[in-house]
């Protein structure tokens, strides 16, 4: 009973202190015990960066950027995420072939657009609710949405 | 002089870049709707998608700003709202008119299946601009797709501002219908104009284009287009073009 106790103590600690540092799991082993604690959102999070960085040619990292992220914890959940606020469909560009508004690593100011949503010709640009980094686009270009569907993640 | 409806306002222009982008700034700015803004030429017209809109002498070019108390979800539903307006408008002038003119989805209008006019709506947290450009004198040229006048229509130039007359009466009137009554009865009479239904469309999205059979128009205004291969797909955006003639 008290070893069981002394354990989920350990697991405690371990937790807490991957909370506090930059790794993405911990593992110790003793005796006859095996602890190894990880963070799956974080883990994902960092495996999905490095799809990012390329800027040129604008469509192509943000494409990639849903796929890449996936498998991990749902983006709705992350507390920097912007929903769509309708349904409709969404464009990065305030035109076809123009540059996107944002990309990922882009800096914002609240205001800023981020992207366009058009629901039966209505045109609603979506502005960024706070300040912050564009850390993750989560749709792509032209691509239909629902609401409250989370479309990009600002840090 | 134009008679509006009580409690709306008009400001009349002799150039603006855009009917809309003005409408943006007086928002911005905090004014409230409804509001018409009236050009009577535009030197950065638009329409959908960065697109231009020719603004000839003569042409009607106006924005109605808007401060509906409505959520932000059925904003939407102003697109069809503003479109039957239109259609109610442009019968006025002239009663055997309303048979030729068709609601091509979501709001452009088309007489005898050729553009007559277009409605672009930008919205922007508690307001929404609805801007019409309607051909009363002339058409214009060089266009991806043919375009016609009410000029060429009736024989006859009818004047914007007396126009403008009319159309505020019918927006009027039929947003009063969408906010006692909901979505429904706008639906059901936009349905009855609709250009090409029942058809096989072609419908253009900014980076690929589908084609199946004009099915209905969804509770909030989506198009339902059947696939072929029996599937049913929603559509939000989109240019249609039906692909066997007439409506």
């Amino acid at each position: 009973m008290s070893k069981l106790k002394d354990t989920k103590d350990l697991i405690r600690e371990l937790a807490e202190l991957l909370e506090t540092s930059s790794l993405s799991e911990i593992e110790v082993e003793d005796e006859d015990v095996r602890i190894r604690v990880a963070r799956q959102a974080q883990v994902h999070h960092v495996s999905a960066a490095p799809a990012h960085p390329a800027p040129a040619p604008a469509a192509a990292p943000v494409a990639a950027a849903p796929a890449a992220a996936a498998p991990s914890q749902g983006p709705a959940e992350h507390p920097g995420a912007v929903p769509s606020p309708m349904v409709g469909t969404v464009y990065l560009a305030p035109e076809p072939g123009a540059p996107t508004f944002v990309k990922a690593g882009d800096s914002v100011a609240e205001g800023d657009t981020l992207l366009i949503v058009e629901a039966m010709k209505v045109m609603n640009p979506i502005a960024a609710p706070r300040s912050g980094t564009v850390t993750r686009i989560l749709v792509s270009d032209a691509q239909p949405i629902e609401y409250g569907e989370p479309l990009v993640i600002i840090e | 002089m134009i008679r509006l409806p009580s409690g709306e306002r008009c400001q009349h222009f002799v150039s603006l870049d855009s009917t809309n982008e003005e409408a943006r700034r007086r928002a911005r700015s905090g004014e409230a709707g409804p509001l018409w803004i009236v050009a009577d030429h535009q030197t950065q017209g638009r329409g959908r998608r960065g697109r231009v809109w020719q603004s000839k002498a003569g042409n009607l070019f106006v924005t109605c700003l808007l401060t509906p108390n409505r959520p932000g979800t059925e904003r939407a539903q102003l697109s069809f709202v503003a479109a039957l307006a239109l259609h109610d408008a442009l019968s006025y002038f002239e009663e055997d008119l309303a048979v030729r003119l068709r609601c091509k989805w979501p709001n452009d209008l088309l007489l005898d299946g050729v553009k007559l006019a277009g409605i672009l709506l930008e919205s922007e947290g508690d307001w929404v601009a609805i801007g019409l450009g309607v051909n009363l004198a002339e058409a214009p040229e060089n266009v991806e797709r043919p375009a016609t006048s009410l000029c060429a229509a009736l024989g006859r130039k009818i004047d914007p501002m007396a126009f403008l007359d009319v159309l505020s009466l019918r927006l009027q009137a039929r947003r009063s219908q969408w906010e006692r009554f909901g979505f429904e009865p706008i639906r059901s009479d936009w349905l009855m104009w609709a250009y090409g239904l029942g058809g096989a469309i072609e419908v253009r999205l900014d980076d690929r284009s589908l084609t199946g059979r004009f099915a209905g128009l969804d509770r909030d205004g989506a198009l339902l287009l059947d696939l072929p291969d029996q599937t049913q797909k929603r559509i939000t955006a989109g240019d249609v073009f039906p692909l066997a003639k007439g409506a």
